[in-house]
């Protein structure tokens, strides 16, 4: 595709307004493929084959990855605690610092040092120290690029959630997973593009606005899939209609339709309708099929934590992840913690208690998760991301306990899989990781380095609304991270 | 300041590490001019090889990957390449002060002040002295350096200019000629000229009149959102009078339901929701009440202009009303962080987005995009949005935190304008002194139990009920006192918040009679003021200046009234354009301009501007009014010819410019949902107005919050057969339905909905529990209604198409129901069912021609 770098797109926008204005969204939806209205102005009869607004479209350069599985840490894991190893913290407990932190409770210029509650020991040819809440992960640390220089707009819940999720701390904004298909389109019309999954402790705050395609049409927002019961709201047919019932039903209302559609010429979103039907109706059945994990062998639901009352949720949903994404979905966006305190990551109480339940739920099935791409040499194509909102502080946030405030201005995520070189730590905080000091990373450029991984220019992919060609990574843009790519 | 720090940091992180993908062209220019012209003074050779070997480094290592002589890449348009570009400065003014070397923006940058350079991280202590050094030495650079500058195209936006003033959109309206066609019949009215002319000049012939049973069916939805009845269909169809037509028009626009479906656009616009997004995404109080404003006004066709000084500024007006204040609820449908990490820029956030809502919705001009800079495509300098921001720099803050500062912030008490009767007033005075005793009987037992300290203690009410409750560990009173006690307290508190003379209402107030000062600021970052300003207008339109009168009561500045009369002046160049081809757009699906928020430079020329002007000025004339104006529209042959192709005329105008044909709609989000329940005869039309209403969610659904359920109540089921623009609007808590169906998004204004097409909808539309529950209630109805199978089959298509069906599907459902029965065990009710199931999702119920 030709887009030009310049600021405006007159034909693309005119497109846009047109499509805005009635001529039809799926004209809107295939935006990117500039062949689009053109082949719908020769052959807008009834006879043009409906084109799926997410089928498959051509990056704008060829990417190494082709899925992303993120791996969402819900309330924010303490990095220092994790993979951000801070030596000399030992033996500093609750030693009153000067260190200028911001969380929930406000600006604070001094506070008493909660030193790290695991030991941390070293892994892989490349020696990177990961502690003893991630025993498992740590062995795949040569596949790993870390990031320990992360910073964000805020360290509170709502509005830093919605920046990792859509670039914005306000709402309104199209997320990561809707840009994503927006960009690419999908390579399995009968799945969704765009999935969620959610903690079986509840969902995020802010609910479905974690998944909101914002100002984009409602086909790129993310689909939350269920590991148990449907996987997708209203997949499945009321009791009584078999598939014998519902194939006569559909295929009478192709009649009907058609019928209609034959009185109605020139409109080709009647024909759309009638073909969204069929999708539909496969869906119906591919769907539960890519969830499906009876075809996994007990040593690949071993290998995920599924023997393992503690991991077997969250295990179970990354296992459902490797399927979907080898069936070609684009985007599968993993939560893990829920709900509201202690039910996700954020540990303002007992640090221990906390971390190692959500360490515990995850660590097994994350490992499982890089080992079983490795091995079906899925991990080039596929883009694993693990991250939280943010951080947490290196001091107590209360005169007692071990519990910790949240921490924008440094925290760690890492990346594996989909062109990025394993082995590497990139950026650093201070010796507290109360602050990163060294190649500070926005969260803007994590979504950079996304999209290009994908083939995707984050600076060039681009969406008319509100007057302004708008960006995952702002209308200033952002830099990949060029350190991470092997 | 501490707060504003964070933001700082962000900002400039943003603004300087990245490349700048507004500018396109660049260039360095080599300054031939000799070297004291560019320097302070000649530097000795110690200062330039101090330059050149401790600071060079320095900045090419850290600075000038952003700040070196690429145009493209250059952050807050500072450049460090020579002395001279270094004194010139960027964004934020010179780089340096020479006289206050440590006073300098750099100094400030590089320890991580306001400023936070480099982005990367902070340079170590060396370093920076090394650096601070070289600026008290009074910023020596080599000579060979000397005079380079990157030249800014200073130019390259839009100006405002006599050549900008001129365009279109912003030249005042003038009735145009009305063309006149001598040799055709098709005309009805002045706006089939205009049509009509632009049709021959393009060498088309205009469609033939739809069938009567389409018009009415498109009548009806365009007008009230909801089908005729089969009844109502046929009378208009055997109805051969001359002004049947135009009797059925009136009728609908004086329907209650009218205001429903075109309050229902406005609301669209004005991003209109009930609660505030982020964590807690919480209700706004009254919040109903604006929408009712709306639907009433509407109704009532209220005067355009009076409609927008009302919600700009009905609290400012001379002789304010109970429907002025509530209409300035306007301001308070946003988002709202209740917990911003930057409390100032959120103020700023807040205002922007009232500004972006008021510019595109009511003048159709993206005067946001001016924030940060210059508008890069409309002639609207960076002055104009903080001129524009200023009229609405007053207004307080939606709330600060708690729920209760939305009430101090947002929401006044008003006294009704019937005020209530004896027997009403009475019978509230009943009510209190009930519950007083009640509460009063409590204390007085505990009162014999007090300590003397707790006599003291007892007079201040707010240590009451600690004082209460210790009576029941000590048996003085009982659980069940104690709750009496607690809950006649609640009620009490409920009945003085809300006196029948009074009612609460969600509004705008302001801080008070002089507003605090309005600045640019610099790339729109709340911690860089600029240049104070004024209230002013948008400077293309070549407006007066604003005439702002003090308000009697020191409330508020009256600035916002002083908007609201320019922006509703008959004489605006846009206000009523851009409302005239709204009810056009939503009447022929596209406006006469396909970008109805934006009639600037980079919005669609209108495809019949004459029409427009013709239209606008009418509309003014008619003193703005709306319903007139749908009439003058709906009378036309232009809006009652058929959809019919004609593969010659699409070969010419495939996008339908010139209007040759009637271009076919999808039902709205809304329509669909309330449209089922018309066809199945559940629909609530009765009951309007009032407190929204929650409809039936799927635990599914609930799931996805942090606390499922929370924020959405359970309505009685009457109440949720109500019409879809009566369900509560949560931001994070979307109805399936409406939202596969592409309901507008609440966060931002939405001019033109989506019209996509996907399996999503589909699937809810075949399986959901709503379809299949509903499509139930329709075999009910017709089970009622008539005894044999082929009646009721014939009756369900009746209902759902409001049409007499086609003979092939009478025949062919009967031949499905009965497959059904023999083939998969169904019995007759079960595939009844699911018949209606299938017309329910047939083309003919969802697409209207």
């Amino acid at each position: 595709m030709k887009t030009k770098k310049n600021f405006c797109h007159r034909t693309r926008r005119e497109f846009l307004w047109q499509a805005g204005g009635g001529f039809t969204g799926l004209a809107l939806a295939g935006m990117l493929d500039p062949g689009f209205l053109g082949s719908q102005k020769v052959r807008a009869d009834d006879e043009t084959t409906w084109k799926n607004p997410l089928s498959a479209k051509e990056p704008h350069f060829p990417g190494k990855a082709k899925s992303v599985i993120f791996l969402f840490m819900y309330g924010g894991p303490s990095h220092i605690d994790t993979f951000d190893y801070k030596p000399t913290m030992y033996g500093m407990d609750n030693k009153t610092v000067d260190v200028k932190t911001f969380g929930r409770g406000g600006h604070k210029k001094q506070g008493r040092i909660v030193e790290p509650r695991w030991k941390f020991r070293q892994y892989g040819e490349c020696g990177k120290y990961v502690s003893d809440l991630f025993p498992n992960v740590g062995k795949h640390v040569d596949n790993i690029a870390f990031i320990h220089s992360m910073t964000a707009d805020s360290p509170i819940h709502g509005s830093a959630m919605l920046q990792m999720n859509s670039g914005k701390i306000l709402s309104g904004s199209p997320c990561l997973g809707s840009w994503v298909n927006y960009g690419l389109g999908t390579e399995n019309e009968n799945l969704p593009g765009f999935v969620v999954m959610l903690d079986h402790k509840g969902g995020p705050i802010s609910g479905a606005k974690n998944w909101s395609s914002g100002y984009m049409p409602a086909t790129y927002q993310g689909t939350v899939v269920r590991s148990q019961g449907t996987p997708i709201l209203d997949l499945k047919p009321s009791n009584r209609m078999s598939d014998s019932v519902q194939r006569k039903l559909l295929d009478q209302l192709r009649r009907t339709n058609e019928r209609h559609a034959a009185l109605n010429e020139g409109n080709p979103d009647l024909m759309a309708r009638i073909a969204s039907y069929e999708l539909a109706y496969k869906m119906q059945s591919a769907a539960p099929e890519a969830v499906d994990l009876s075809k996994e062998t007990k040593a690949t639901q071993s290998m995920y934590g599924l023997d393992d009352k503690r991991s077997e949720y969250f295990g179970r949903q990354l296992l459902m992840a490797r399927r979907m994404v080898e069936r070609g979905v684009r985007f599968v966006q993993v939560y893990s913690g829920g709900a509201h305190n202690d039910s996700n990551w954020d540990a303002h109480g007992d640090l221990n208690t906390n971390h190692e339940l959500h360490a515990g739920e995850t660590d097994k099935p994350i490992a499982g998760l890089l080992q079983d791409l490795k091995e079906r040499g899925l991990l080039d194509e596929t883009l694993v991301v693990w991250g939280g909102e943010f951080g947490r502080q290196p001091t107590a946030e209360y005169a007692n306990g071990t519990g910790r405030d949240h921490n924008a201005y440094g925290f760690t995520m890492w990346m594996a899989g989909g062109g990025i070189k394993g082995g590497q730590s990139y950026g650093k905080t201070d010796d507290l990781g109360a602050t990163a000091i060294e190649n500070r990373t926005h969260v803007k450029r994590v979504h950079a380095t996304i999209l290009q991984q994908l083939g995707m220019d984050p600076n060039r992919l681009s969406y008319f609304f509100g007057g302004l060609d708008q960006r995952l990574v702002g209308t200033k843009g952002a830099k990949p991270i060029q350190q991470l790519i092997g | 300041m501490r707060h504003q720090r964070y933001s700082v940091r962000v900002l400039i992180f943003a603004a300087a590490a990245l490349v700048s993908v507004c500018i396109s062209t660049a260039g360095i220019a080599q300054n031939d001019q000799p070297l004291t012209a560019n320097q302070t003074r000649d530097f000795s050779k110690e200062e330039i090889r101090f330059f050149n070997v401790q600071v060079r480094p320095i900045l090419a290592k850290h600075c000038l990957e952003c700040h070196g002589n690429k145009l493209e890449d250059l952050g807050g348009g500072l450049a460090m390449i020579s002395h001279k570009s270094m004194m010139t400065g960027g964004d934020s003014g010179p780089a340096v002060d020479l006289k206050k070397p440590l006073a300098s923006v750099f100094v400030d940058a590089i320890n991580y002040g306001d400023y936070e350079m480099p982005p990367s991280g902070k340079l170590p202590a060396e370093q920076r002295a090394i650096l601070t050094k070289w600026i008290e030495m009074g910023l020596p650079w080599d000579p060979k350096d000397a005079g380079k500058v990157v030249e800014l195209p200073k130019n390259d936006v839009p100006q405002v200019n006599e050549q900008s003033k001129a365009f279109w959109s912003f030249q005042p309206v003038k009735a145009p000629e009305v063309p006149r066609s001598f040799d055709s019949t098709w005309p009805r009215n002045d706006i089939d000229q205009f049509i009509l002319a632009k049709l021959k000049a393009g060498n088309l012939e205009p469609a033939e009149p739809t069938a009567r049973r389409d018009l009415i069916r498109r009548a009806f939805y365009d007008l009230t959102g909801l089908p005729p009845t089969l009844e109502e269909v046929t009378a208009f169809v055997s109805d051969n009078s001359p002004d049947a037509y135009a009797k059925l028009i009136d009728r609908l626009l004086a329907s209650p339901h009218y205001g429903e479906k075109w309050g229902r656009h406005w609301l669209d616009l004005v991003r209109y929701a009930e609660s505030n997004s982020f964590e807690r995404d919480g209700a706004k109080p009254f919040v109903w009440r604006y929408r009712d404003y709306v639907i009433r006004s509407f109704n009532a066709d209220k005067p355009y202009d009076q409609f927008l000084i009302e919600q700009l500024a009905g609290d400012e007006l001379p002789t304010p009303t109970n429907d002025s204040i509530i209409a300035t609820g306007y301001y308070r449908l946003g988002q709202w962080d209740d917990e911003p990490a930057d409390p100032k820029q959120a103020m700023y956030d807040d205002l922007d987005d009232i500004l972006a809502t008021t510019s595109q919705s009511m003048m159709g001009l993206t005067v946001n995009c001016a924030r940060c800079h210059d508008h890069k495509i409309d002639p609207i300098p960076q002055k104009d949005y903080y001129q524009m921001l200023a009229f609405f720099r007053n207004i307080k803050r939606y709330g600060v935190r708690a729920h209760e500062t939305v009430l101090d912030n947002s929401t006044r008490n008003i006294e009704k304008e019937t005020p209530p009767d004896q027997a009403e007033l009475t019978a509230y005075a009943d009510r209190l002194e009930k519950q007083k005793k009640q509460i009063q009987n409590v204390l007085d037992i505990v009162v014999k139990d007090f300590e003397s300290v707790e006599h003291d203690e007892f007079a201040f009410p707010e240590n009451h009920d600690r004082l209460v409750r210790k009576r029941v560990d000590s048996k003085v009173i009982s659980k069940k006192q104690l709750d009496s006690y607690l809950k006649a307290k609640r009620s009490l508190a409920k009945l003085e918040a809300n006196p029948p003379h009074v009612q609460r209402v969600l509004c705008v107030n302001e801080i008070g009679s002089d507003a605090a000062k309005t600045h640019i600021l610099i790339r729109g970052n709340s911690a860089v003021e600029g240049t104070e300003v004024q209230p002013g207008f948008i400077s293309v339109l070549s407006p007066p200046a604003p005439f702002i009168q003090p308000q009697p009561n020191n409330h508020s500045t009256g600035r916002r009234l002083a908007l609201a009369r320019w922006i509703a002046n008959p004489n605006h160049p846009l206000t009523a354009r851009v409302m005239v081809n709204r009810i056009w757009q939503h009447h022929f699906g596209r406006g006469i301009v396909r970008s109805p928020n934006d009639f600037g430079f980079q919005g669609n020329k209108p495809t019949h501007p004459k029409l427009l002007d013709h239209l606008a000025a009418k509309f003014v004339d008619s003193g703005w009014s709306i319903k007139q104006l749908h009439r003058k529209i709906m009378l036309s042959a232009t809006y009652q010819m058929s959809n019919r192709f004609d593969q010659a005329a699409y070969d010419k105008d495939p996008l339908n410019d010139l209007f040759w044909r009637f271009d076919m709609r999808r039902l709205t989000a809304e329509e669909i949902r309330d449209s089922i329940l018309a066809v199945n005869g559940r629909l609530n039309r009765k009951k309007m107005f009032g407190p929204s209403v929650y409809t039936q969610l799927s635990q599914e659904v609930l799931a996805g919050q942090s606390m499922p359920g929370a924020g959405w109540g359970k309505s009685r089921e009457v109440d949720q057969l109500r019409r879809s623009i009566y369900i509560h609007a949560k931001r994070s808590l979307k109805v399936p339905l409406l939202a596969n169906f592409d309901v507008a998004d609440t966060d931002a204004t939405c001019p033109v909905r989506f019209n996509t097409t996907q399996p999503t909808q589909a699937l809810g539309l075949l399986n959901s529990e709503f379809s299949n529950h509903e499509a139930m209630k329709l075999v009910d109805l017709v089970t009622k209604q008539h005894s044999t199978l082929r009646q009721r089959v014939i009756a369900i298509n009746q209902r759902v198409i409001q049409g007499e069906p086609n003979s092939d599907d009478i025949v062919e459902g009967l031949g499905l129901i009965a497959a059904w029965q023999t083939e998969d065990g169904l019995d007759e009710n079960e595939a009844l069912a699911f018949y209606c199931l299938l017309a329910l999702n047939s083309n003919e119920f969802i697409y209207l021609k």
